[in-house]
């Protein structure tokens, strides 16, 4: 074996090493990943729920949509977090993101978040609409 | 040589055509060039610092948010060193320096929050061109060599060919490791169906609604996507690969089409497995024998 081969050799096995690794600890640090999407288990009792943030500004509700954040859907889904409990708090943060780069008279008087949980089909479950107000902070709201 | 040194020998360094290498190599750019569009890492730049929650390499880099100007000016430097790597001018040099500049804004704009895996391949892929001989076929750097008069080799190299078979092993543990999370964290009930019906009604598509409806079309398509995950590696047989790639083309089409999960750059990027100089080749006979008469073959 040449030099030249054997040091592409080597580079070869510490790129498979490298995957071998990922894979066996489960590493989840860039530019590393074992690719964990999708793997958890959904049960047929849990009901998937969608979330549409609304913000109140010149007299009427308008949609905040992931785009005026600079966040892709999957990006603002995991900022409002899967716990519904912390909801509210955790979209009242996003309101106060969009209103700290804001000017005074383009701000967010108030956010609130639609919750859809859609019933699995087939199953004796509803629907479920759910609507919360979410916490603004004054201090960015009334910053110069 | 003894003989596993000899199989080792056999698999990374057959010689290979150079011509595929070099379309491999315009294949990734023309990808990345579409993926990025001048600006995709521009919302490093735009979003707010409070967004910003670094992952480890950028913590490692001791990097901070850059600026809105900054991450322009990096896009403007990032597509002039692809379009070169991509016409073969100063090749080499130009995918050294890119390299760095997009595994930097890769860790930039992951640094909010969301994890984009399907872009990891691609800097894979772009790391074994930057170190494999891509530029002495399809490139402006050969044309000048040949005007000047200069050795411009053969059309077959020893190390043609490993950037290629070690991609699809980055790509086997991509989907494989993806495969083997669903069975380590859920086991085989994963593939019941209702995971994907869960994800389905969330992802709220009208065709993957209909989907939705009927839990065993679930159940087979969750079935499916395991078996291609976990048996990807089984494509490092050569005569296993096209349908492992059929395959993987036909899942990315369907997390597309009912998920709106689209991971294009992947399926994308399985057109460097195309062994385009045979390809052309066969074309090529296929058209004289049209021309001449005879069946393709024929002696």
């Amino acid at each position: 074996m040449t030099p030249a081969k054997a040091l592409v050799s080597a580079f070869i096995v510490l790129i498979c090493s490298l995957k071998v690794s990922e894979i066996a600890f489960q590493i989840e640090s860039f530019p590393l990943t074992y690719t964990g999407v999708f793997q958890d288990y959904e049960p047929p009792e849990k009901i998937p729920w969608t979330y549409r943030v609304e913000g109140f500004r010149g007299r009427r509700w308008r949609e905040i949509h992931p785009w005026i954040l600079n966040l892709s859907p999957g990006a603002m889904r995991a900022k409002l977090g899967a716990d519904r409990d912390e909801l509210a708090e955790r979209c009242g943060r996003l309101g106060d993101t969009l209103n700290a780069r804001r000017p005074r008279k383009l701000r967010m008087q108030r956010m609130r978040v639609h919750a859809h949980g859609h019933a699995r089909p087939g199953r004796a479950q509803a629907d479920q609409l759910v609507t919360l107000e979410c916490p603004l902070d004054q201090a960015t709201l009334e910053k110069p | 040589m003894k003989a596993p040194l000899r199989a080792w020998d056999r698999f990374w360094f057959t010689p290979a055509p150079l011509a595929d290498l070099a379309v491999a190599r315009v294949i990734l750019v023309c990808v990345i060039l579409a993926l990025n569009r001048m600006s995709r890492f521009l919302i490093v730049g735009r979003a707010t610092a409070d967004l910003w929650d670094p992952v480890g390499a950028i913590e490692l880099l001791g990097l901070t948010k850059p600026d809105l100007a900054t991450m322009q000016l990096l896009a403007w430097v990032t597509t002039a060193l692809l379009v070169l790597a991509g016409l073969g001018l100063l090749t080499r040099v130009a995918l050294v320096c890119v390299f760095p500049l997009l595994f930097v804004q890769e860790a930039l704009v992951m640094s909010f929050g969301k994890a984009s895996h399907a872009t990891i391949p691609v800097l894979y892929l772009l790391l074994f061109l930057t170190i494999a001989p891509c530029d002495r076929r399809l490139s402006v750097d050969r044309a000048l060599r040949q005007a000047l008069g200069r050795d411009v080799g053969a059309n077959e190299s020893a190390f043609a060919r490993w950037p290629i078979e070690l991609f699809y092993v980055v790509l086997s543990g991509f989907y494989f490791s993806a495969g083997l999370s669903k069975l380590r964290t859920s086991g085989p009930a994963w593939a019941d169906g209702n995971t994907l019906q869960f994800h389905l009604l969330q992802k709220g598509v009208p065709l993957g609604l209909e989907v939705a409806e009927h839990l065993w079309l679930c159940a087979l398509g969750s079935a499916a996507v395991l078996l291609f995950q976990l048996g990807f590696p089984l494509g490092l047989a050569p005569r296993l690969r096209p349908w492992f790639l059929c395959a993987g083309a036909t899942f990315h089409l369907g997390t597309g089409v009912l998920m709106d999960v689209w991971f294009w750059p992947l399926p994308a990027l399985y057109l460097v497995f195309v062994p385009w100089t045979r390809v052309r080749s066969r074309v090529r006979r296929a058209r004289k024998a049209v021309r001449t008469g005879t069946r393709p073959g024929a002696a």
